[in-house]
């Protein structure tokens, strides 16, 4: 079986964030990309359903940081890393991504595309969906748990309220993860060093990326302070007299 | 000796004469007639019913010829082929093993050299696993009497694979070990059908002698009885078994042995052969299918065939939930040899077992594999068992049994580590320790913070804390700050004290800022040496780019690091720990302490500052040198001192300790620093203080108590553990930085 993790690359959100001087987006002069995390639970999932005649290819938009993304998840146990490549300087959105992912995903005809089911940059929905859309693939999102067995996959879908849905996919599907069924493994920095010497990362250029379809930004800002509460001092007396008569100018009394 | 005798010689008489009379000797009739004294007959007679069966009526002894098989010569050849076949008997079920060490022990005497000594080695290894049970000893008794004296025996039977215990009269006929198991089986005539039936002794769980006697048929051969149908004639069908040893090697080795009487063989074109064979209960053959793992495949019967796939199964399972860890014999043998070939790695072969590792570690008695056992499960070639245990986790790496082996094994930075390591490999890491080292790899610190802030905590200083990159020039100290002295709001306070320390004392000093990384001496110690590596490397380029005439940290385990560890990459630099540094200018310092401060104050040795490193007397002179300060020491002090529970990787796994411990070694120390003042104080005699009796004592119940602390780990550990202690709410924790800084009124 043919299993294809798509993953996406967003801000990590550790770093300090800076508006750029347009006022529309992030300056990406300082900006530090991490593996989505639904992303990093999509190839945890991928992991677990590993035997040995499965087949595990990670695709990793071409950033700078993908490599170090590519090679810790070959260390984990992906048998191909693939790096889309071009026009990713400046960053792309869902509609783009899913674009540049139609080729490799013809090329690889995997029987199964996992992607996590949201990204926090994601403003207009998710990969997942939009991939499934272009390929004309079935889709589910939110699941929580899948098993496969003869063509079809059994995914647990997970529903606000803490309830869960048992649903059968036929293949090849595309899927959106919430949460593998085991938290993502550690592996060792000497194992990903060991990747960085032997794996190969192919690089898969996607020519100019299309955005079409998404949200354009008017103004992109840091959360603004309103108007700040006021502290009452003096004694517990004096506070409560002082509290009495702002409840009463607040006409609350 | 002197009477004529030799002893030997005595004691063979006094054997015979045992032996010659029905009736019996007194003690005073083996006397006259051994012509020595009775109390040397008393001690012979001691002696030798150890090796004969000596019986006491009244006061007469005697040897019944019924109870012992006498002494035999035997050739060279022969004496070979006995010394095998006892080689063998050593391997035998335990429960046998008294009256097989007894027997081994006697034939030794009949062999020549070396055959007798190497005997006597595999009997005393025999008898320290000697089991007592006496209930076994007794039915082996029972039916060894019933088959040598012709008497029937009762017995209750367990039937194989049930809990169905089933009475039978048997009149035993002879005993034959296990053809392919390690049992021993008794054939006899039973009772209830009157023919040949083969009993499991350790299925026999209760024997009774009858007082019926038979007489054995004439003609009853074993060897044929077993030749045409091994085991259970009169019992239930047989059933034919059909494996496949399809490798050649594997196939020569089955056709060396006869393994079943009867059994059968057809060779295969490639060198394979097929093994037939027809047993009563072929889940008696499983023990044996299965230690010839996947060189044997099972034909027939289906039932036999489904039980082996299962277990096949259930193996594969288990290697998934494991990981890919190591199991076999080899790979503890790998481990083991690998170990060794470390530094120091020769005297793990001279590990005693004397326990004292396993004594003095803090969590020692959590572990259900500590140092020792962990050496003797190599030893045993068992060691995946021990990599099974998540108690290595329990580890702080404080150092204290390295310190204390009398064998001086490097077990915390060699075995407890390297047994970490073994676990990170496989991925086998506790949640908490995970983030923690993902942080380290992603942010070069621990606690996950950005980068970029490192240098963050110079901001509430009204003087400049020069970086090394602005100052472009050489410097007579780069301070290497650390995880936690730059991040941690409680230790910030530490190091912004450290700050003015330096400034008022003039020194030359610089920070790497964001340059700097974690030093990754803790994240060593919890087995993640390649992140080490990194981290290491990532300093060792920063250190590279400046000129500086030394290292001076706050950090314990920075300075270990930089120290010890470092050098082995290639990054090589003089460091010193701040409390060397400020002990080296006390004459600077000293006068500018002018402010008392009135504390009993219990100085608390960081373990990779005085165990590892040796530095102990620093930071008391420096304790010393603040008026006020009356120094005390707790319980656990300098070499002996108790680890705060941080190192190791302890500082990440707080939640994984604290569910199998529901204590913290922090809290431990804070209790200890509440009752320190019991000892005499220590110090050099000129600066001891004169004792002020009573009224000293009724001061201590009232003055300040303070611990001392010089690890950036220990502020926020012991003061989180100070609000947990009952009666510490008043224990304040203060860094040596802090007090000295207090003490000049800043």
């Amino acid at each position: 079986m043919k299993i294809m993790v798509a993953v996406k690359l967003v801000p990590d959100l550790v770093e300090n964030l800076e508006i750029a001087p347009g006022g529309t987006g992030l300056d990406r002069t300082y900006l530090r990309l991490i593996l989505s995390e639904p992303d990093e639970h999509a190839l945890e999932q991928a992991l677990l359903l590993k035997d040995e005649s499965t087949d595990i290819t990670v695709v990793a938009p071409g950033f700078e940081e993908a490599d170090d993304v590519l090679f810790t998840a070959a260390a984990k146990g992906a048998d191909r890393l693939v790096k889309l490549t071009d026009g990713f300087q400046e960053g792309c959105n869902c509609h783009a991504l899913a674009r540049a992912l139609r080729g490799i995903t013809s090329e690889i005809q995997p029987d199964l595309i996992l992607t996590g089911v949201q990204a926090h940059d994601d403003l207009d929905g998710s990969l997942g969906p939009l991939l499934a859309g272009l390929l004309n693939l079935p889709y589910v999102g939110n699941v929580a748990g899948l098993s496969i067995t003869e063509g079809k996959a059994t995914a647990r879908k997970e529903y606000s309220g803490g309830l869960i849905g048992e649903m059968e996919i036929g293949l090849p599907a595309v899927i959106g993860i919430v949460a593998a069924e085991a938290p993502p493994r550690y592996v060792a920095v000497s194992k990903v060093r060991q990747m960085v010497k032997s794996a190969t990362l192919e690089p898969y250029p996607v020519g100019d990326l299309d955005p079409g379809g998404g949200i354009e930004l008017d103004r992109m800002y840091k959360p603004e302070s309103v108007e700040r509460a006021t502290m009452i001092e003096g004694t517990a007396e004096e506070i409560a007299v002082r509290l009495i008569e702002v409840l009463k100018e607040l006409d609350v009394l | 000796m002197s009477r004529g005798l030799s002893k030997a010689t005595r004691l063979q008489r006094l054997e015979s004469l045992l032996g010659s009379s029905p009736e019996g000797y007194t003690v005073r009739q083996l006397a006259e007639r051994l012509g020595v004294h009775r109390t040397t007959v008393w001690r012979d007679l001691n002696e030798i019913s150890c090796e004969v069966p000596v019986r006491q009526d009244g006061n007469l002894y005697l040897i019944d010829p019924k109870d012992y098989v006498s002494s035999v010569r035997l050739s060279r050849s022969e004496s070979l082929i006995l010394y095998l076949a006892l080689r063998r008997l050593v391997r035998w079920p335990s429960h046998l093993s008294s009256p097989l060490a007894l027997a081994l022990q006697k034939l030794a005497r009949t062999l020549r050299e070396p055959s007798a000594s190497q005997l006597v080695g595999s009997l005393q290894s025999l008898q320290q696993h000697m089991p007592t049970d006496p209930e076994r000893a007794r039915i082996w008794e029972t039916l060894i009497q019933a088959w040598l004296e012709r008497i029937s025996v009762r017995i209750s039977y367990l039937e194989f694979g049930s809990t169905v215990v089933c009475e039978h009269e048997i009149q035993p006929h002879f005993f034959e070990p296990g053809l392919l198991t390690q049992g021993v089986f008794l054939v006899g005539s039973c009772s209830c059908h009157q023919a040949l039936k083969t009993f499991s002794v350790d299925r026999i769980i209760e024997a009774v002698l009858t007082t019926h006697r038979f007489e054995r048929p004439d003609g009853l051969a074993p060897d044929t009885i077993l030749e045409s149908q091994w085991v259970d004639p009169g019992g239930g069908e047989l059933t034919e078994v059909h494996l496949r040893f399809r490798d050649p090697a594997t196939a020569q080795r089955v056709r060396h042995t006869v393994w079943i009487p009867g059994e059968r063989i057809e060779d295969l074109p490639d060198g394979g052969i097929d093994w037939i064979a027809r047993v009563p209960d072929v889940f008696e053959l499983l023990p044996w299918i299965r230690g010839w793992g996947p060189d044997c495949e099972v034909f027939e019967p289906a039932e036999l065939q489904e039980k082996t796939s299962e277990m096949e199964q259930s193996r594969g399972d288990v290697i998934m939930t494991m990981g890919e860890l190591p199991q076999t014999a080899a790979e503890s043998d790998a481990f083991y040899a690998d170990l060794q070939r470390s530094s120091d790695g020769d005297r793990y072969r001279r590990c005693l077992q004397c326990g004292s590792c396993s004594g003095i570690c803090p969590h020692g008695f959590l572990m259900d594999y500590p140092p020792r056992r962990i050496l003797a499960a190599l030893r045993a070639q068992s060691f995946g068992e021990a990599l099974q245990s998540d108690g290595v986790w329990m580890c702080v790496a404080c150092y204290a049994c390295s310190a204390v082996c009398p064998a001086m094994i490097p077990l915390t930075e060699g075995l407890m580590t390297r047994v970490k390591q073994e676990l990170v490999q496989t991925g086998r890491v506790p949640s908490e320790l995970q983030d923690a080292l993902e942080n380290s790899q992603r942010y070069g610190n621990p606690l996950g913070k950005p980068q970029r802030q490192r240098g963050a905590w110079t901001k509430s200083l009204e003087f400049p804390v020069p970086l090394m990159s602005q100052l472009g020039r050489p410097v007579d100290i780069l301070w290497f700050v650390g995880d936690y002295a730059s991040y941690h709001p409680r230790v910030q306070v530490v190091t912004i004290a450290l700050a003015r320390l330096f400034h008022l004392l003039d020194v030359d000093f610089a920070i790497l800022g964001p340059e700097e990384c974690s030093d990754g001496d803790s994240q060593r110690l919890a087995g993640e040496h390649g992140l080490f590596e990194v981290l290491a490397e990532k300093n060792g380029q920063a250190f590279k780019k400046y000129q500086f005439g030394e290292i001076l940290t706050s950090d314990p385990h920075a300075y270990n690091a930089i120290k010890n560890e470092y050098p082995e990459l290639g990054v090589s630099y003089p460091v010193r720990h701040v409390v060397e540094y400020f002990a080296e200018r006390l004459d600077d310092l000293s006068p500018r302490l002018t402010h008392e401060i009135e504390a009993l104050v219990a100085y608390h040795d960081p373990c990779y500052l005085g165990r590892v490193n040796g530095i102990y007397e620093e930071p008391r002179a420096l304790l010393r040198a603040i008026p006020g300060v009356e120094l005390v020491e707790m319980s656990h002090t300098r070499s002996n001192s108790l680890c705060c529970g941080g190192g190791g990787g302890g500082m990440w796994l707080d939640g994984f300790q604290w569910e199998k411990a529901g204590v913290r070694l922090s809290e431990w120390r804070v209790r200890e620093a509440m009752a320190a003042g019991g000892l005499e104080t220590i110090g050099p005699p000129a600066q001891a203080k004169p004792k002020r009796g009573k009224r000293h004592e009724e001061k201590r119940e009232l003055q300040d108590r303070i611990l001392a602390v010089a690890c950036p780990y220990e502020a926020p550990r012991f003061e989180d553990a100070a609000k947990t202690v009952d009666g510490a709410g008043g224990l304040a924790v203060r860094d040596v930085a802090e007090l000295l800084l207090e003490s000049i009124g800043q």
